[in-house]
């Protein structure tokens, strides 16, 4: 009897509010710093868009999501402490502890996905699998990540389309990041040669090659470039691995090796792969 | 003996042809080994040192643009003993073409530093890291560049707006280009860049109002403006993702 009066005794629906109100309330302030960030920024003459996209937002993911789980935790054992502190109904705690032991056996749907959001936020702020600005493969879906929030992970696909996938999701999927955090990613470009190419012919498309990826201005010149050779049925394969300084320019940065190759084979007389008349024979 | 770099900022105009990396390469091309150490002997400093400007422009970064400096490199090495008459064979070199030797062909092995540079590129890159540095936090949070850095905020302001639009992409490589390649001509950044001749020119001369980019009637070559570059290297720097000042500690 004493147990239900005490459910019910208003205590119960306070905690709760409390474990809540504690979230809403670093929503806001969360929200309320993002603003005066941005009229700073807007008042020393910069647009809303940013230019750094990388480290800094890891350290503010890493700050704020500290600040969140830290206003959790409070709510979730500082609270009852306090109620038990300042009514001195010790009896109390034993409801508390109730509580909380039936939530985690039957847990609600809506806490399931706050407190696994949250979990979620927490792993990626610290461990980062990936960051905000990676290109990552999230449940299949391709993207670049804008955003890491308590209930869903925003991606911008290579269509544009903004996508967010529910972060409780994601526990049992494997995350993969093409650049973990980093600006660059590596990128790998394959030319086709004639399979009659000759020892002289081969080697100096491999120079061709590697002279091609070093005048791309996208190169990263501080991680190795690798040219390795291949064959196929069809064709002798060189592929070049290389690291692009951003990621994003992944595409411009292939398309340059390769017209810089295609011009210098033009140049040299390096036999290329016909396919459609190999194909066709 | 391994010759040295000493590495100077901006690039300047070559002051005294007979003493300039490209011909150089043409005495070591035409001379025999007793010639050149005479030549050499009389051309060095007091101090013994043959100082040779302008090593940058020996190459380029695109295809088959390291042919001069590898020759150049090839001959120094065959012909050893001419070098006998003299203390140091020194190469100035722009410091950031030294990056891009450094980090893509190992140049610094057969073309070390010269040891406690004095008056070089050493001197300024703790300033212009500063200047990075004030720039991202004014980019980041909007904090005011302090007063002693030389880059004010409109300036930069102005530049961040031109290079900043993802439709600037050409107008960032052309930069990126000059950065390494030093003065060039127009169709060498047309074949480099993949720019036609009027996109070439549109995005040059647009940049040669504000003094971003300079042009050299003798020689018709566009160069990049010393005032401007902490602000395009930065920009440069996070819409691109290279770090040539990281890449020369």
């Amino acid at each position: 009897m004493e147990f239900i009066d005490l459910m019910t005794n208003g205590y119960v629906p306070a905690y709760v509010a409390a474990i809540f109100g504690s979230q809403v309330l670093f929503a806001i302030g969360q929200r309320l710093f993002s603003q005066r960030r941005l009229q700073k920024r807007l008042a020393s003459g910069l647009p809303a868009d940013e230019l750094i996209v990388t480290a800094s937002k890891l350290k503010a993911l890493r700050w704020a999501t500290g600040v969140q789980m830290l206003l959790f935790a409070c709510a979730v054992v500082g609270v009852p402490l306090l109620f038990i502190l300042v009514t001195g109904e010790r009896h109390a705690a034993v409801v508390f502890v109730a509580l909380l032991a039936m939530i985690s056996i039957q847990v609600p749907e809506p806490i399931k996905y706050s407190v696994g959001g949250l979990a979620f936020k927490s792993l990626v702020a610290a461990n980062a699998p990936f960051q905000i600005g990676d290109r990552v493969c999230l449940r299949g879906i391709k993207g670049r990540v804008t955003g890491v929030g308590m209930f869903y992970i925003t991606l911008q696909t290579p269509d544009d389309d903004k996508v967010s996938i529910p972060t409780y999701a994601l526990w049992t999927e494997t995350l993969s990041s093409t650049n973990a955090g980093d600006m660059g990613s590596l990128s790998v470009a394959t030319v086709y040669l004639s399979p009659r190419c000759e020892a002289a012919c081969l080697s100096k498309a491999e120079g061709a090659l590697a002279e091609a990826i070093h005048a791309s201005p996208y190169l990263d010149i501080s991680r190795p470039v690798d040219i390795l050779v291949g064959q196929t049925s069809t064709a002798i394969t060189i592929t070049a691995k290389a690291y692009v300084a951003s990621t994003y320019d992944e595409p411009h940065f292939v398309s340059d090796t390769l017209r810089a190759f295609l011009k210098s084979a033009n140049e040299y007389g390096i036999q290329l792969a016909q396919f459609e008349t190999e194909m066709s024979s | 003996m391994t010759p040295n770099a000493l590495l100077t900022f901006g690039w300047p105009k070559i002051i005294t042809p007979d003493l300039s990396a490209p011909h150089f390469l043409e005495r070591l091309q035409t001379m025999d080994t007793a010639s050149l150490g005479r030549w050499a002997a009389s051309s060095a400093a007091p101090d013994g040192v043959l100082n040779i400007s302008a090593l940058d422009r020996l190459f380029r970064r695109g295809p088959n643009g390291m042919a001069a400096i590898r020759q150049l490199v090839g001959l120094i090495g065959e012909k050893l003993s001419a070098w006998n008459a003299i203390s140091r064979l020194q190469f100035e070199c722009d410091a950031f073409a030294y990056a891009f030797l450094k980090q893509t062909y190992n140049y610094d092995v057969i073309l070390p530093e010269t040891p406690n540079q004095s008056g070089s590129f050493r001197d300024r890159i703790g300033s212009l890291k500063t200047t990075l540095d004030a720039l991202k936090a004014f980019e980041r949070d909007g904090c005011p560049i302090p007063q002693a850095i030389p880059t004010a905020a409109q300036d930069y302001l102005r530049i961040r707006t031109t290079l900043s639009r993802p439709s600037a992409r050409l107008e960032r490589v052309v930069l990126a280009t000059l950065l390494i390649n030093g003065p060039s001509k127009l169709d060498e950044l047309e074949s480099e860049t993949g720019a036609d001749t009027a996109t070439a020119l549109r995005i040059l001369l647009g940049y040669a109002e504000p003094g971003y980019v300079t042009f050299e009637p003798t020689d018709e070559s566009f160069c990049l403006g010393t005032q401007h570059l902490p602000s395009i290297l930065f920009c440069l720097r996070e819409k691109m993702g290279f770090d040539y000042l990281s890449a020369l500690d």
